[in-house]
């Protein structure tokens, strides 16, 4: 399930189908154990009294697809994991609507949840992507990482 | 010399790149930058030349990629 994943962009939101599928896939990997998720989604916060209605992502992608394949690398390897997948969205994706699709599967849950949570945390922290929230109004706010 | 701008930075240039003159260096090139755009003198961005984050006397070659990337937000 190690395979090497290609781009970990998706232009707009990540469906709920699309996650499933990658589940699915794991029912014939029978020495797994745990599997952890980290869904992310574009929360409509307030700001000056409007709403961010979506918020729009864009990468410095070059440098981005190389660093995440390096996190990947590493988080696998300390882990020992049997499977990560991840995925971040490009574009403008509407409230409510998931932008982050983080997942790791491991023997045990200790690992796998451990692996996910630092997976989460690196990669909000090393990768060039920029949010933009868009209001009702159609102002915007250039959010930031908490 | 062609800059890639990112982030909060494209509300200042009013748009995601910018071409200005060769600059020998990365703080040659921000002096230049900063009396075109004061705003930026207030902005936080790291200046990556090649790939790399540069520091500000390193030299800019003159086919360099060079972006402006403020503190990151994804996920």
């Amino acid at each position: 399930m190690n395979e090497r994943q290609k781009n970990f962009f998706i232009e707009g939101a990540i469906s709920e189908i699309y996650i499933a599928e990658i589940l699915q896939k794991y029912r014939t990997e029978t020495k797994a154990g745990g599997h952890s998720i980290f869904l992310g989604q574009v929360r409509a916060d307030e700001k000056d009294g409007q709403e961010v209605q979506a918020i729009e992502f864009t990468a410095y992608q070059e440098p981005a697809i190389k660093k995440m394949a390096q996190i990947r690398e590493e988080i696998i390897a300390k882990y020992k994991l049997i499977g990560l997948h991840v995925y971040h969205s490009l574009g403008i994706v509407q409230k409510g609507e998931i932008c982050l699709f983080a997942f790791t599967c491991a023997q045990h849950r200790k690992p796998a949840m451990e692996a996910c949570s630092e997976l989460v945390e690196r990669l909000k922290k090393e990768l060039p992507v920029w949010g933009k929230e868009i209001c009702n109004d159609g102002s915007h706010h250039w959010k930031e990482n908490r | 010399m062609r800059i890639r701008i990112f982030g909060n930075l494209t509300d200042i240039f009013g748009a995601d790149n910018y071409t200005i003159e060769p600059a020998a260096t990365v703080s040659d090139l921000k002096e230049k930058l900063e009396q075109i755009f004061p705003q930026l003198r207030n902005c936080v961005y790291l200046t990556i030349v090649n790939d790399e984050a540069a520091q500000e006397n390193d030299s800019i070659p003159s086919d360099a990629e060079v972006a402006l990337l403020p503190p990151y937000s994804g996920g």
